[in-house]
C-alpha cells in the first residue's frame, strides 16, 4: 500500500523552511485554530441551552472522589437561590449525616429572631488534611461569615483517609484553586462544557455504570442544603466494634488545623471548631475518659492560639437511638445535634463572640 | 518517556528544531558559507545520537549503557568480519552467540535466576539480593537487528559501517527502540547517511502518521483495553462464552491497534528527521491466508524470520532431502520459524504454543493447497467471491484464538478455551432484567451481569474496522491527507479534543510490545 499518492497535477514539494511551505503551514495552522474556536463556541453554547440542561444538568470538577462534586454544585445552586451563604459546615461524613442546616437555622432564629443561610459541606472520608484546603477554596470563593469545622480524634490519625487525601490534593482543579499553575485545572474552571463531560469521563471504563449509579444515587439522597440523611437505626449499634486503637495526634494534622484557623485572620470569615459528640466508649483502648479529655484540651489550645472559637462536645447529648454507629448520627440524632449547635451559635451571638452582618 | 507523553512531545520538538537548524548553527560556529555537507551530516548524526542516548537515559542508565555496549560490540564485530578472511564463519557465530547471550541472559533472567539463586544457596552461599538483572527496553529488537547486520556483512550483502556514531544510531534509534520496526542495516544506514530534506509534503506525511498512530494507540487501543474486565484473563470462567468470544475479539483489535499505532508513531517521528522506517502493518485483518497475515502483521519481524530462519532452514533441508515433493519441506520450515517467533516474544510453553499454532495454521494451509494450480507471481488464484469474503473472517477467528496462549499462561489459557467451547457456558441473556432497566425500574450495574455484550466495545471496534477498511479500499494509509483543508482541520480538532477528553479517565495502558 502506498503512503501518499502524488498525482501529476500536485505542486512539487517545497522545502519546509521556504516561503511557500511556510505560508501553507501557516494557512493550515490558521484553519486549525479557527476550527478549534468554532468547536469551543458550539460546545459552550450547546451546554447552556435549557433543553441540554434538562437532559443532563450534572457537572463535575473531575475529582476522583465525586461526593465533593455533588456538594460543590449543590452549594452553587444554593447560593443562586438564596443570594449567598452565611454559614458553611465542613467536615467528614459525621457532618454530612449529622447536621441539618434548616434545623440549625430554626434553632438560631428562635433565640435571635434572625435566620441564617446554612449549608452542609461535609464529605464522607475527608479528614482535616484535605478539608483545610477545601476550606480555603470555600472561603475565598463564597466568603461565608462563619465556617464551622466539626472534628473528632480520627482527624489526627495520620494514617486515616490517605487515599481520599491524595486523590483530592492531586486533582487538577483543586491544584489550580490552591494557586498552582495547572493547565487542566484552568480549563476545567473555565469550561462549562468540560464540566458537563467530566461527569461521564469514565465512559470507557468497565465500572462506568456502577460509579454513575453511585453518583446519581448520592445526588438523589443529598438535600438542597447539603444534608444527607442516614436512615440506619440503632438496633445494630455496637460500640465494641468501633473501639479505636491507640495512636498519637499527628503534628501534620494539627498543622492542618492551624491552617484552617488562619483563614479567620482576615476578619471576613469567623472560624469555629466543634467537637463531634461520639460515644465515649470508643476511647476505651486509648485510656478512656482521660484520653478523650486530653484530646479535647489539645484541640482547644490550638484553636485558642489560632484565634478561633472552640465548641466542645456534650457527651450526654445524643441518645443511643440517635446513632447509627458510635461516631455517626442517624435521622433521629441529627436534629438533636443541629438544634444544639443552633442554640450555641445564638448564645455566642448574643454574647457578641460571634458576629453576623447584613443577614437577609 | 512514552511516545504518547507530553514530555516526549517537548523533547521531540527540541530535537527536530536543532536537527534541522544545523546549517544555521554551523555558520555561526565556523563562519562557513554555507556549511559543507560533511560537517552538516556530522552535526545531524551527532545530535541524533545524543537524542537517542537522552531518550534511553530517561528510562534508565543501565538500559542506556547496556544497549550502547551491545551496539559498540557489534560495530567492532562488523569491522572484524569485513577484514577477516579465514575465520569469518567463526567471527559470525561468535557475534550471533554474543547477541543471543545478551538476549537470553538479560531478557530471560526471571526464568533462570531463581534456579541460580537456589544453586548458590545449596552450595552454602547467601542470597544478598544482588543477583537481579533488569532487562533493558528494546533488547529483543536490537538483538535481532544486530544479528541481521552481522549476517548481511558476512554474506557481503551489506558494507560494514565505518562511522561508529551512525552505527550507534542504527542500534539505538529512539523512534523504533521500544517496539520496532526491525530495520535492516543495508537499507537503514544509507537512509541515515542521506536523510531526505523536510518538505511540506514529507512533513504532512510525518504528521499524518503521528496522527494515525495516536488515534490507534490512544483512542482505540487504550479504550478497548479499559473495557476488558480486570479478571478476564485470570478467572475467565466467571463469564459466559458469548462475552469471552467478544472480549477476545476486542483484545485482538486492541493488540493490533496498540502495536500498529506505535509503529505509525515511530514512522511519523522518524519522518520528521527525514529518515523513513519500514511499514510494519498493512491491514492484517484483510488477510486471505495465514501466510498473507504474516505479510501484513509485524512485517519487519516476518521478513527477518523469513530471511534468517525460514530460507536457510528450507535450503538446508533441500540439501539433505533433495526430493522436493517430500512433505517435510512443507511442514518443518514454517513450524520451526513460527516456534522461533513464539520464543522471541517470550520464554514459556504458552509462547511456544502460540508460535506453534501459527506454524500449524500455515502447514495445514499449504497441505490443503498442494494440488492448487500455481499462478504467476503477482497474480492471485481465482477464488469464488464468497470465499474471498469469508477467508479474512476465518483467518481472523483462528488468529484471535491463538492470542489465548499469547496472553495467558497455559492453565488460565485452557480455562479460557474451555469457557469458549463448553456448551454449558453459553448462557442466555437476561432479557427480563434488561426490560426492567430500560423501563427505569432498576439500576444498571454492568451489562455483562446480564450476559449481554457491552455496546461501547462496538464503538471502538467499529472505528478500528472503518480505519482499516478505508485504508485498504483506497490503498492509502494516509487517505485523509486528500481531504479538503477545512475538513481535515475539523477532523484534526476532533481527534485532538477526543484524545484530550479521554485523558481525563484512568485509561493508562502500556504498549504491549514494550517488554520485548
Amino acid at each position: 500500500m502506498n503512503s501518499v499518492k502524488t498525482p501529476q497535477t500536485q505542486a512539487p514539494a517545497a522545502p519546509i523552511f521556504s516561503r511557500g511551505a511556510g505560508l501553507k503551514a501557516l494557512g493550515f495552522a490558521g484553519r486549525l485554530v479557527l476550527a478549534f474556536i468554532g468547536f469551543v463556541l458550539i460546545s459552550e453554547s450547546l451546554v447552556r441551552l435549557p433543553v441540554f440542561n434538562a437532559i443532563s444538568p450534572y457537572r463535575s470538577l473531575g475529582l476522583w472522589y465525586y461526593p465533593f462534586d455533588i456538594k460543590w454544585y449543590r452549594l452553587e445552586k444554593y447560593i443562586q437561590q438564596h443570594g449567598g451563604v452565611d454559614v458553611i459546615l465542613l467536615g467528614s461524613s459525621l457532618v454530612n449525616t449529622g447536621l441539618i442546616p434548616e434545623e440549625i437555622s430554626q434553632a438560631y432564629q428562635a433565640e435571635t429572631g434572625t435566620g441564617l443561610r446554612v449549608f452542609n459541606f461535609g464529605i464522607d472520608g475527608m479528614t482535616i488534611a484535605p478539608n483545610s484546603e477545601a476550606a480555603k477554596i470555600l472561603v475565598e470563593k463564597y466568603q461565608p461569615q462563619l465556617l464551622i469545622f466539626v472534628t473528632e480524634i480520627r482527624d489526627y490519625d495520620d494514617g486515616n483517609g490517605l487515599r481520599v487525601q491524595d486523590e483530592f490534593l492531586t486533582n487538577h482543579w483543586i491544584r489550580y484553586q490552591m494557586g498552582f499553575w495547572d493547565f487542566n485545572g484552568w480549563i476545567i474552571d473555565h469550561s462549562r462544557a468540560l464540566q458537563h463531560y467530566l461527569v461521564y469521563r469514565n465512559w470507557t471504563s468497565t465500572q462506568f455504570s456502577s460509579t454513575l449509579n453511585a453518583y446519581f444515587g448520592k445526588l438523589e439522597d443529598v438535600t438542597e442544603s447539603g444534608y444527607e440523611p442516614d436512615n440506619a437505626d440503632a438496633s445494630r449499634f455496637d460500640p465494641e466494634t468501633n473501639i479505636l486503637a491507640p495512636f498519637p495526634l499527628a503534628e501534620a494534622r494539627l498543622a492542618n488545623l492551624r491552617t484552617l484557623l488562619g483563614l479567620g485572620k482576615s476578619g471576613q470569615t469567623q472560624i469555629m471548631i466543634m467537637e463531634m459528640p461520639v460515644d465515649p466508649r470508643i476511647y476505651q483502648a486509648m485510656g478512656g475518659a482521660a484520653a478523650q479529655q486530653a484530646f479535647r484540651e489539645t484541640v482547644s489550645q490550638v484553636v485558642q492560639e489560632g484565634g478561633g472559637i472552640f465548641l466542645p462536645a456534650d457527651d450526654t447529648l445524643i441518645p443511643v437511638s440517635g446513632r447509627s454507629n458510635p461516631q455517626h448520627l442517624n435521622i433521629q440524632g441529627a436534629p438533636i445535634l443541629s438544634a444544639f449547635l443552633g442554640k450555641q451559635m445564638a448564645n455566642l451571638t448574643l454574647q457578641q463572640v460571634l458576629q453576623f452582618q447584613n443577614l437577609p | 518517556m512514552s511516545l504518547t507523553s507530553l514530555n516526549f512531545g517537548i523533547f521531540l520538538l527540541a530535537a527536530v528544531l536543532v536537527y534541522w537548524s544545523g546549517d544555521f548553527w554551523l555558520k555561526r560556529i565556523f563562519a562557513a558559507q554555507p556549511a559543507n555537507a560533511t560537517r552538516l551530516q556530522a552535526w545531524r548524526s551527532g545530535w541524533l545520537a545524543a537524542a537517542c542516548m537522552a531518550f534511553l537515559l530517561s528510562w534508565s542508565i543501565q538500559a542506556a549503557l547496556t544497549l550502547l555496549v551491545i551496539a559498540m560490540a557489534n560495530f567492532l564485530l562488523g569491522q572484524v568480519l569485513s577484514k577477516e578472511e579465514k575465520r569469518r564463519s567463526l567471527v559470525l557465530w561468535l557475534g550471533i552467540g554474543f547477541n543471543l547471550l545478551a538476549l537470553v541472559g538479560l531478557k530471560y533472567a526471571g526464568f533462570y535466576l531463581p534456579g541460580v539463586t537456589a544453586l548458590i544457596k545449596a552450595l552454602g552461599g547467601q542470597d544478598s539480593g544482588a543477583l537481579q538483572i533488569l532487562m533493558p527496553i528494546g533488547l529483543s529488537f536490537i538483538s535481532v537487528q544486530m544479528i541481521s547486520y552481522l549476517i548481511d556483512v558476512y554474506r557481503r550483502q551489506a558494507k560494514p559501517e565505518t562511522d561508529w556514531v551512525r552505527f550507534c544510531i542504527y542500534g539505538l534509534y529512539f523512534p523504533k527502540i521500544l517496539s520496532g520496526p526491525i530495520e535492516r542495516a543495508r537499507t537503514f544506514l544509507p537512509r541515515l547517511a542521506n536523510p531526505q530534506p523536510l518538505t511540506d509534503q514529507s512533513l504532512a506525511r510525518a504528521l499524518g502518521l503521528i496522527g494515525v498512530g495516536l488515534v490507534r494507540k490512544v483512542i482505540i487501543a487504550n479504550s478497548l483495553y479499559a473495557l476488558l474486565p480486570a479478571d478476564l484473563f485470570v478467572t475467565p470462567l466467571n463469564y459466559p462464552a458469548q462475552l469471552l468470544a467478544l472480549w477476545l475479539a476486542a483484545y485482538s483489535f486492541y493488540l493490533y491497534n496498540d502495536f500498529a499505532g506505535y509503529s505509525a508513531l515511530a514512522r511519523g517521528v522518524s519522518g520528521l528527521f527525514g529518515i523513513e522506517l519500514t511499514q510494519n502493518f498493512n491491514t492484517p485483518f484483510a488477510a486471505q491466508t495465514f501466510s498473507d497475515f504474516w505479510n501484513r502483521w509485524h512485517i519487519s519481524l516476518s521478513a527477518w524470520l523469513r530471511d534468517y530462519i525460514y530460507f536457510p532452514l528450507a535450503r538446508a533441508l533441500r540439501t539433505r532431502i533433495p526430493d522436493s515433493e517430500h512433505k517435510i519441506h512443507v511442514i518443518l520450515p514454517p513450524l520451526v520459524t513460527m516456534a522461533v517467533s513464539g520464543l522471541w516474544h517470550g520464554v514459556g510453553w504458552n509462547m511456544l504454543l502460540w508460535g506453534g499454532l501459527h506454524g500449524v495454521y500455515q502447514v495445514v494451509e499449504r497441505l490443503l493447497n498442494l494440488n492448487t494450480p500455481r499462478v504467476a507471481p503477482g497474480q492471485s488464484p481465482a477464488k469464488p467471491g464468497w470465499r474471498q469474503r469469508l477467508a479474512p473472517l476465518v483467518v481472523f477467528v483462528f488468529v484471535t484464538l491463538a492470542w489465548i496462549p499469547f496472553r495467558m499462561e497455559l492453565k488460565p489459557a485452557s480455562r479460557y478455551l474451555a469457557g469458549l467451547i463448553l456448551p454449558s457456558n453459553w448462557r442466555m441473556p437476561d432479557f427480563y432484567w434488561l426490560k426492567l432497566i430500560l423501563g427505569g425500574w432498576e439500576q444498571l450495574s454492568e451489562l455483562s451481569a446480564l450476559n449481554l455484550p457491552d455496546p461501547r466495545l462496538f464503538v471502538f471496534i467499529g472505528l478500528a474496522f472503518w480505519l482499516d477498511k478505508v485504508q485498504a479500499d483506497r490503498k492509502q494509509e494516509l487517505f485523509f491527507l486528500e481531504w479538503r483543508p477545512w475538513i481535515l482541520a475539523a477532523g484534526c480538532v476532533l481527534v485532538l479534543v477526543g484524545m484530550y477528553l479521554l485523558s481525563f479517565a484512568d485509561l493508562a495502558a502500556p504498549f504491549v510490545y514494550q517488554g520485548f
